[in-house]
């Protein structure tokens, strides 16, 4: 029998996260704060992070340590597994060889709880008493709510109402962790409150579950917030995925050729593709690539501009691959890859030709999906989908080319509790679309005249 | 490719939302803030109707501004803002994408 699981044993798990912003190309420009102009510095986020986060935040430090208590407790479910995926190989009739890390092994079923699980830990070792954080659906919060439990901190999910009545499996998740999970907009915070007086029938959204989370931590000083995506010590935590990936490719007696990760706030992408594009600034040859919905092209075709957040040009100014303010995008129907800006870190290892990024219908990444499922086993979440369906077409690409190409790409997570979007697939209700060119270029206009940072090169 | 409708669609027509993770009815994406639509609404709807020029027709000027204005503001900006709104006690109604986690 041939073998299809890699396995590392706990022992072999990696003492260290990867931070990129040591080998960056092009060093990163910091944020500036809104107010100011000047750079966001730990001062400003010190109400919702604790020090050490925000430490990490900052750092350019290549290693950092992972504490022991947190390597026990990813030994829950790390090391993951890195799959060859034989049977998809066979029914893609492809010479190539596929890989896979299955992130969908956590208890949350997503790479959500890496990060997760080293906030609460920080959390706990800076005196934090309570954990605050929004979400929509449920993945993020019920990733948190099992890591606080882990270190015995209280966890407070603001979720959605809408998302509250409409998820109960990830809610019961979250409460089963022992997490506080209260319908936003809640009674709790004095911006639930207002919103309630204007409207008490409100379904509420994201932006109203965050201001609560953020109001509720900034009131306590024994409270903090906690973040699931975008930021960089977020990325760093991710870091394990990509480090356990490479001991794992040498023990299959491999080396990708390509690397592949579905990009939406980045932190899947980034903790496969980081410690590879490591290699690669160091001169090894590989295609990464981040993979986006064609339908909302926030990296294939953006400009990398500072951004400016609203018309009136009141809420600069953080370097962004973007497509400018006044871009509309298309139809998209697979949930967390749509932000409008690209992470930071990212957009500038495009703009230095370590990664490249490409978009995909969605309605090929749900056959792929299928196909997927149906040779492996494994039911993708939505995003992760698009992942599998840049899979699939490196592996044909492969196939007419004779060549036998080494693919790795991250199955961040599982589908199980959203299978409503493989329901609409499957009545037909999901459809294509594609961004007229003359709207993309009326868009850019808009970008011309601002101040642009540096484009590669020191 | 889908095609395009001049008129918008139902109340009751669903499309996946973003940054929720989950299907929404267009009901909610017209007043998901306070009965003023959701920022990202042109973006979920733009090649499905005339969304631009529906939003246009419906909202007055300086509504259609208030709503879309606050498109691209990253993380970090959103966060300090937050932490400053809430050590005022002035809470404002939020808006801006790619805040918060599904």
């Amino acid at each position: 029998m041939k073998t299809q699981k890699f396995l590392l044993t706990e022992q072999e798990m990696p003492r260290k996260w990867y931070n990129i912003m040591a080998d960056m190309p092009t060093p990163m420009e910091p944020p500036l704060h809104p107010g100011t102009g000047q750079p966001c510095g730990p001062e400003d986020l010190a109400p919702i992070f604790p020090m050490n986060l925000i430490e990490q935040e900052v750092s350019t430090d290549r290693w950092i340590d992972i504490p022991e208590e947190i390597l026990d407790r990813y030994a829950i479910w790390r090391p993951s597994p890195l799959f060859r995926a034989r049977n998809l190989e066979k029914a893609l009739d492809t010479p190539a060889r596929i890989y896979f890390k299955n992130e969908g092994v956590s208890p949350a079923g997503s790479h959500k709880p890496n990060t997760a699980l080293a906030q609460a830990y920080y959390n706990k070792v800076a005196g934090t008493k309570k954990i605050t954080t929004e979400t929509g659906a449920g993945q993020w919060g019920s990733s948190l709510a099992m890591c606080c439990a882990f270190f015995g901190i209280e966890c407070k999910v603001f979720m959605v109402k809408i998302s509250y009545n409409q998820k109960p499996y990830r809610r019961l998740m979250m409460e089963t962790w022992g997490a506080n999970c209260t319908a936003s907009p809640s009674t709790e915070t004095k911006a639930g409150r207002s919103i309630l007086e204007k409207n008490p029938d409100s379904p509420g959204s994201l932006g109203m579950a965050i201001s609560e989370a953020v109001e509720e931590a900034v009131s306590d000083e024994n409270t903090k917030y906690a973040l699931g995506s975008v930021l960089n010590h977020v990325m760093i935590h991710q870091s394990i995925i990509g480090l356990e990936a490479q001991k794992q490719m040498e023990m299959a007696g491999d080396y990708p050729d390509v690397i592949i990760g579905s990009a939406g706030g980045g932190s899947n992408f980034a903790g496969l593709a980081f410690p590879f594009a490591r290699d690669k600034i160091n001169g090894k040859e590989i295609d990464i690539i981040a993979v986006e919905p064609t339908s909302c092209p926030t990296m294939t075709r953006g400009p990398f501009a500072y951004d400016f957040g609203d018309t009136v040009q009141m809420t600069p100014l953080l370097p962004m691959h973007t497509l400018g303010h006044n871009f509309v995008p298309a139809p998209i129907h697979a949930g967390g890859l749509r932000y409008h800006g690209m992470s930071p870190i990212v957009s500038q290892l495009i703009l230095d030709n370590i990664i490249r990024p490409e978009a995909i219908h969605q309605l090929e990444t749900f056959k792929a999906g299928l196909t997927f499922a149906r040779s492996e086993g494994y039911i993708s979440a939505p995003e992760c989908n698009h992942a599998v369906a840049m899979t699939i077409r490196e592996a044909l690409k492969a196939k007419e080319e004779g060549k036998e190409k080494v693919i790795l790409f991250n199955w961040s997570g599982h589908g199980l509790v959203d299978m409503a979007s493989y329901a609409s697939y499957f009545k037909g209700e999901l459809a294509d679309h594609d961004l007229p060119q003359e709207q993309i270029d009326a868009a850019l206009k808009d970008l011309e005249t601002l101040p642009k940072p540096r484009q590669g090169g020191k | 490719m889908s095609t395009f409708s001049t008129a918008p669609p139902s109340d009751d027509v669903q499309v996946r939302c973003p940054r929720l993770g989950h299907q929404v009815h267009f009901g909610y994406c017209r007043a998901e803030n306070l009965g003023s639509p959701c920022f990202k609404a042109l973006d979920c709807w733009y090649l499905q109707f005339d969304v631009v020029g529906y939003f246009k027709q419906t909202l007055s000027g300086a509504d259609f501004a208030a709503a879309f204005v606050h498109q691209g503001r990253p993380k970090m900006q959103t966060l300090v803002d937050l932490i400053q709104q809430a050590k005022q006690g002035t809470p404002e109604e939020p808006s801006g994408p790619g805040k918060g986690s599904a």
